[in-house]
């Protein structure tokens, strides 16, 4: 049998490996080079507003950088564009999504952990699955016909004129309904997490199951929890579709009133988008600049809070 | 009065249970409820544009009327004079209309103006044997239609119209994309993961290489449709010779926002493969690449088949990306170097503008969350093979 | 000699599982019982009924009596027995807050808010566990970063913070080094005075060292049960013996 392997078959094997190594080599390296074209890419067309000059009607014009991030108006012809308010806009909406949709996750993770029967635990798992798994297209649709109907019902008994129910409100249910499946599974983990040993100690002390949960329990989990939170901030950060469908357009601002239209980041990105060239449409590449530095940004800073906080 | 504190946070957890719940429950009654009535054989089947006809039936000689008879077909106005059974009917796009629900086989409708049976007539200028002008339109229905018909002996003008809110050309366009995205990116993600844990160091580089791909999945899609946009449709335009998007552009789009979940997964099931194995191939004198290929990658099927689905689940919901790297026109002719939209453009198409119509939308999106949950089906029947063979 | 727990025909299963068999017991108020015996014969499992940790297993069945200060232990609220009959567990497990923090939780539990009542019952419970001195300057820091042998003693204070009248110790020192163990036995000695304490331990030689009566256990049953002195050096069955002087076990 030995001498049927030939005598340089050793080498060929090395050699093919050598050069399978060199061509999966080259292709991971591909993947991780993805996020540099990407940055890149945008950078370079989104830079181009302001640097070259577009010719609109008779004249060539530039687009002002300054005016453009501290701009209360999205946009007057023919080459003022601002971005400052949608940004205060973005972070406003993603701030109170955040904060409806916090508490009612934790909570519910409290409770399908530590606090319900195994088989409603279960179930309530599965119906957050199947929320998660839920394209941001339909959850557009359903606000459109529900959360709108809703918000402009709920205008009509404080007096208020909506746009037909789309506005800042709607936008802020629609992205906390969103992000809530995944605060909610990441905390579901984090909670199960919490060692056995910690839970027993504050029972044995005489504190009541509801004392351990709430006191020991979600201290212990806290900083699972909190990147829970950091993944539900930037997915809202991020959401073009559905908030597209239900924040109105609005051309100047910014604006905290609950029922008053909105605009953000990505919405502007999406929404009038008629032409494929020409200065309207460079312009939401810079566009798309400020929305990867500021989800970079919020994540940063978040992560060093929890960092802070995990001492 | 810790009891009541007690109680009062408990309660704030099952409320706060409850409002997931009651959201799911009332999303699913809208979409169903709304979509149900459109959800039949021929949505997926008929093309989403109207084919208009305009026919008239004028020639007296070549066509005979009488006594066709009647199908007796409940429901249907019938009109023994010519043969033609119609329906009162309310199409996709919420109008009113009228349909053809029977052709006697020698009717005139058939023979002369050649139309079939689920055509739907939208307008007919008729003249009786005293030459009086007769007018029947769609919206006021088809038994005031029958009536005039009985009466009438030329039609001078028929508007008739088939198809028309059909999902066959998005349908087609989104399976389309998912071959075409899994095709290429399921080797270069499978490639990377195999790299990643059976051949690199596990040094500085490499974790830089990692982070780098892990950063990746941070990014919202609609920055992956404006790469896309300017990178891949350009590229595609000179290649295969399209013109602005086309379903090529946004399967590359697709892949690059795809890559780190398959390169996720697939290195997870290779770390579930015990070293052992390994050390068996190579103390076999087999080469790092042979171990790789015979022994290791038929272990990770599972993880490639989740990975696969995880995909095909993500490429139905995507829709900012595909907006900016295909675009938003909707087809019936589906090619690969053309503009189509997906099932959820196609959603997102017919919400935007002035008359958003509900129930199409609706019908579709039952559609989607059908897959989609089969594939969260899939996903977790398989996460659960795996568990138990681990197991024994 | 008063007697705090009364055990009269204590059986104990998990499912089909017979745990404890028959057992009958006394122990006497402040002193120190040790329950000795090789491992899973259900000297934790027969600590975890005093305070009724067992509750907390689903497939645990209990029959017959425990009583506590004259009491059916099934007549008292479990939370309340804990505030009386505390516990300290085999892995120091402090709670990730600070060093005051986590002896103040179970007076706060109880309602104490008071900021004078409770610095007052912090300081003084560690200074019964004799932890005080080491840590005085840092009461505001993690409890994490503290040594194992200090987090044990943590775990003590937080326990006698609650002013129990017993305290049950599930092998307390086997996670720590010699030298620590042996500064938490000359605790345990000191705080005989006031407390009654149930020592479940390995380790025989720190029974006979801190323990005033001991308890041999073998497969679930109660084998011997007497002075500590009495049991090692006239043992009256030939199994206690035969443990004793390492013949198996």
């Amino acid at each position: 049998m030995v001498r049927h392997i030939r005598k340089n078959g050793h080498q060929q094997k090395t050699r093919i490996d050598k050069i399978i190594k060199g061509v999966l080599f080259t292709v991971t390296l591909f993947c991780a080079s993805i996020i540099l074209f990407i940055v890149m890419f945008i950078f370079i067309h989104g830079i181009k507003p302001f640097v070259n000059s577009y010719q609109v009607g008779e004249y060539w014009y530039r687009v002002n950088f300054w005016r453009f991030m501290t701009g209360t108006v999205w946009f007057q012809a023919p080459n003022v564009y601002g971005i400052g308010f949608i940004i205060i806009n973005t972070l406003y909406v993603v701030g109170l999504a955040l904060a409806i949709a916090a508490p009612v996750s934790i909570m519910t993770a409290l409770f399908v952990s530590r606090i319900a029967p195994h088989l409603v635990g279960k179930v309530i798992t599965t119906v957050i699955e199947l929320l998660a798994a839920i394209p941001s297209i339909i959850y557009g649709l359903f606000g459109m016909g529900i959360v709108t109907k809703f918000v402009k019902n709920l205008a009509k008994i404080f007096n208020y004129q909506s746009a037909g129910g789309l506005s800042t409100l709607s936008t802020v249910i629609v992205l906390a309904i969103m992000i809530i499946p995944t605060i909610t599974m990441i905390s579901i983990a984090s909670i199960k997490a919490v060692k056995r040993d910690m839970i027993d100690a504050s029972l044995a002390l005489g504190a009541s199951p509801t004392q351990t949960n709430f006191k020991v329990v979600l201290k212990s989990a806290q900083s699972g929890i909190f990147s829970g939170i950091i993944l539900g901030v930037g997915r809202a950060l991020g959401e073009a579709t559905a908030v597209s469908m239900v924040a109105g357009n609005r051309g100047s601002g910014p604006t905290f009133n609950l029922f008053d239209i909105t605009r953000t980041l990505t919405s502007t990105m999406l929404l009038g988008l008629k032409e494929t060239a020409g200065l309207d449409y460079d312009i939401r590449f810079s566009v798309g600049i400020i929305l990867i530095c500021l989800i970079f940004g919020v994540n940063f800073l978040l992560n060093m809070v929890k960092r802070r906080l995990s001492r | 009065m810790r009891k009541i504190k007690d109680l009062f946070l408990n309660v704030i957890t099952y409320v706060s249970s409850s409002f997931g719940c009651l959201v799911l429950i009332i999303l699913l009654l809208f979409v169903f409820k709304n979509g149900i009535r459109l959800l039949d054989w021929s949505l997926i089947t008929s093309d989403y544009h109207q084919k208009t006809y305009q026919v008239n039936i004028t020639d007296t000689k070549n066509y005979h009327l009488g006594d066709y008879s009647d199908p007796q077909l409940d429901g249907v106005y019938y009109s023994s004079v010519w043969g033609i059974g119609l329906q009162d009917d309310i199409d996709r796009n919420n109008e009113k209309i009228v349909t053809i629900r029977y052709l006697a086989p020698l009717s005139p409708f058939a023979t002369i103006a050649k139309l079939e049976v689920g055509y739907q007539i939208s307008k007919m200028t008729m003249a009786d044997e005293m030459g009086n002008n007769l007018l029947a339109l769609a919206k006021n229905g088809a038994e005031p239609m029958v009536a005039d018909l009985d009466e009438a002996k030329i039609i001078t003008d028929i508007i008739a119209t088939s198809g028309g809110g059909g999902i066959r050309g998005s349908l087609l366009t989104t399976l389309y994309l998912i071959v075409l995205t899994l095709v290429i990116a399921l080797p270069l993600g499978i490639c990377a993961a195999i790299y990643l844990h059976e051949f690199a160091k596990q040094n500085q580089f490499t974790h830089i290489i990692r982070t780098m791909i892990d950063i990746t999945t941070g990014i919202p899609s609609i920055i992956f449709g404006l790469v896309g946009a300017i990178v891949f449709i350009p590229m595609m335009n000179k290649t295969i010779q399209s013109s602005g998007g086309s379903i090529a552009s946004g399967a590359l789009t697709l892949t690059i926002i795809l890559l780190p979940t398959i390169i996720k997964t697939t290195e997870e099931s290779l770390k579930a493969i015990p070293n052992s194995y390994r050390m068996a191939s190579l103390a076999l004198g087999a080469s790092k690449s042979q171990t790789t290929f015979k022994v290791i990658l038929p272990n990770a099927v599972f993880g490639i088949l989740t990975a696969t689905l995880l995909s095909i689940g993500r490429i139905i919901g995507e829709s900012a990306a595909l907006i900016y790297a295909v675009g938003t026109a909707i087809k019936d002719s589906v090619a690969i170097n053309e503009k189509s939209t997906s099932l959820a453009v196609h959603i997102w198409s017919l919400m935007g503008g002035e008359n958003p119509n509900y129930e199409l939308s609706c019908a579709i999106s039952i559609i989607i969350l059908l897959i989609v949950g089969l594939v969260s089906l899939g996903v977790k029947l398989i996460s659960r093979t795996i568990n138990k063979t681990e197991v024994k | 000699m008063e007697t705090i727990f009364t055990i009269s025909d204590l059986n104990l299963r998990y499912d089909q599982n017979q745990v404890l068999h028959s057992i009958d017991l006394n122990i006497y108020k402040n002193k120190i019982t040790a329950f000795i015996g090789p491992s899973g014969c259900g000297k934790s499992t027969l600590l975890r009924c005093f305070n009724r940790m067992n509750d907390l297993i689903d497939n645990c069945y209990i029959d017959g009596n425990i009583e506590f200060a004259n009491k059916n232990l099934n007549e008292i609220n479990p939370i309340e027995l804990r505030t009386k009959v505390g516990m300290v567990f085999q892995t120091p497990n402090p709670f990730p807050m600070s060093i005051f923090e986590n002896v103040a939780y179970g007076p706060k539990c109880q309602g104490i808010r008071n900021k004078a009542t409770l610095n007052r019952i912090v300081i003084d419970s560690l200074k019964k566990a004799s932890l005080y001195e080491e840590v005085k300057d840092r009461l505001h820091e993690s409890a994490l970063g503290l040594s194992g042998g200090q987090q044990q003693r943590l775990c003590i204070a937080r326990c006698l913070a609650m002013s129990p009248e017993v305290i049950l110790m599930d092998e307390p020192t086997s996670a720590l080094d010699p030298i620590a163990t042996l500064k938490i036995e000359e605790l345990i000695s000191t705080l005989k005075k006031d407390f009654s304490i149930i020592i479940v331990t390995h380790n025989m030689q720190q029974a006979a060292r801190i323990s005033d009566y001991t308890a041999f256990f073998l497969l679930g049953e109660i084998i011997e049960y007497g002075k500590t002195v009495d049991i090692f050096k006239n043992p009256k069955n030939k199994k206690t013996e035969d443990y004793i002087t390492g013949r198996f076990g």
